[in-house]
């Protein structure tokens, strides 16, 4: 049955839209040139158009839920970058705090050909999913493919989806310090800023994108002393170990492009 | 006077407490009449290892784990060691999952589930006592009525059967380290799956 789909997918990929419908989305394979050149990253998205009254998840997905995966099988030499996320919503599925996307969501990802590569190539795909509403979750897969050609890399007609889904892939902020101060079931996170630049956290809307860390129903509440902004936040209940890591992506409501910002452990002093 | 005050406002505090089943505490304890309509006491089963699978086989999740057979082999592994399965649905009448006791009870015995016993919690009292939030959610209570494990059924939280095989089996592991009388290590974990339709 697969096979079948990705047959009928094939024949008619060049008209956009034409993805493959399972679960409650449809997901196409898009890219913003039909032809690479060697050594350089190809700029593509997978995009899911996921049904009204459903939602998939973000890499975070919360509390039940599940974020998307892909597998890839790609020529010999090619690698694939990360399957980016853009900033989530926030969403309630029955009782479980979750993150995710109604309707359309563009993952953008990149693939780069060794140097000396030619000729036509096919990129594929398998991507899983999971749709979910207050009644149900449903899977789905997608078994996708790419074509490309050596050439000149000229811009597609979807080109412009990409470039306007990339504008919401949040990208890791250097002069916004985040440190997290753990205790028995709360987190003190402290924003600090250079004072030269105006920083509101009012101006965004936090998600923490590392599981299991901040509890999924957690509001952040900053508050501003001395240069720094600190918000007290529940621990995640499945947070058993000494926190190690905490990404938190900040969401612009001015259209500001999205932040990350990442905390690491200082590593344990042996002696 | 002022006691008993005191006394009340812990009781209502104890009533609302967010985790009511926390690892290393006693289990909140329940009787309840299973699919065929006899009754099951968890106080009772004192003495006993006590499993309490939360199930919906409309779930993509919980079908992974039947149509692999990985649950009804568990289920059937640990009966035949002494302990007691309680497969548990706390779909609530209208939703998703949701069957009278006898129709569930006939259900689970065509997908083949040997629990010892199956139980429609069509209120939710048990599912919200234990805060059971997802299906599958795995539960042990050991032969004292302490909670020793509250967590995922594995480590693969995806929908998909032949992940099974590779996953870290978190339960089964939690539960041989019971049976065993040692220390579960991961005795608290995210359970993964759809919410429980409360």
């Amino acid at each position: 049955m697969i096979a079948r789909t990705v047959m009928i997918f094939a024949s008619v990929a060049t008209v956009s839209f034409a993805g493959i419908c399972s679960g409650k989305a449809e997901a196409d394979w898009i890219t913003a040139t039909k032809s690479y050149e060697a050594g350089k990253p190809v700029q593509t998205a997978v995009r899911l158009v996921v049904d009204a009254g459903w939602h998939t998840y973000w890499l975070n997905p919360g509390e039940g839920g599940m974020k998307i995966s892909a597998v890839w099988e790609l020529p010999a030499g090619w690698t694939a970058g990360e399957l980016e996320h853009p900033v989530p919503m926030r969403f309630v599925t029955g009782e479980l705090p979750g993150f995710g996307y109604e309707r359309t969501v563009v993952f953008p990802v990149k693939f780069t050909p060794p140097a000396g590569f030619t000729g036509e190539v096919k990129l594929k795909g398998k991507i899983s999913w999971l749709t979910c509403n207050d009644q149900n979750c449903v899977p789905g897969s997608a078994a996708l493919e790419l074509s490309l050609t050596a050439g000149d890399a000229a811009a597609t007609a979807e080109a412009k989806f990409i470039a306007a889904a990339l504008l919401h892939i949040p990208r890791q902020n250097s002069e916004i310090i985040l440190t997290v101060a753990e205790s028995a079931k709360t987190l003190t996170l402290t924003l600090s800023h250079p004072t030269t630049k105006r920083f509101d956290p009012a101006d965004y809307e936090f998600f923490p994108a590392t599981p299991q860390v901040v509890d999924a129903a957690a509001k952040f509440v900053f508050t501003h002393t001395a240069n720094k902004w600190t918000a007290e936040v529940p621990k995640s209940e499945y947070a058993t170990k000494a926190i190690q890591q905490l990404t938190l992506v900040l969401a612009s409501k001015a259209k500001q492009p999205p932040l990350a910002l990442t905390w690491t452990a200082e590593p344990a002093k042996s002696h | 006077m002022k006691t008993i005050i005191l006394s009340a406002i812990a009781g209502i505090l104890t009533l609302v407490t967010v985790h009511a089943a926390e690892v290393g505490a006693g289990a909140p304890m329940f009787t309840a009449k299973d699919a065929k309509g006899a009754t099951v006491s968890l106080a009772e089963l004192r003495g006993k290892v006590v499993v309490l699978e939360w199930l919906n086989f409309d779930c993509p999740f919980v079908k992974k784990h039947y149509v692999s057979g990985n649950m009804q082999k568990l289920q059937a592994d640990c009966t035949g060691k002494g302990v007691v399965w309680l497969t548990i649905s706390s779909s609530a009448e209208g939703k998703e999952g949701y069957l009278e006791p006898s129709k569930l009870g006939e259900l689970a015995a065509t997908k083949g589930n040997k629990a010892t016993h199956v139980i429609a919690d069509g209120d939710g009292k048990i599912g919200k006592a234990y805060a059971a939030k997802t299906t599958p959610h795995m539960f042990i209570v050991d032969k004292e009525g302490k909670l020793v494990y509250n967590g995922a059924i594995d480590s693969k939280a995806t929908p998909d059967a032949a992940d099974v095989a590779t996953a870290d089996k978190f339960f089964a592991n939690a539960l041989d380290a019971v049976l065993a009388d040692k220390q579960v290590v991961n005795a608290k974990n995210q359970p993964y799956g759809c919410g429980v339709k409360y």
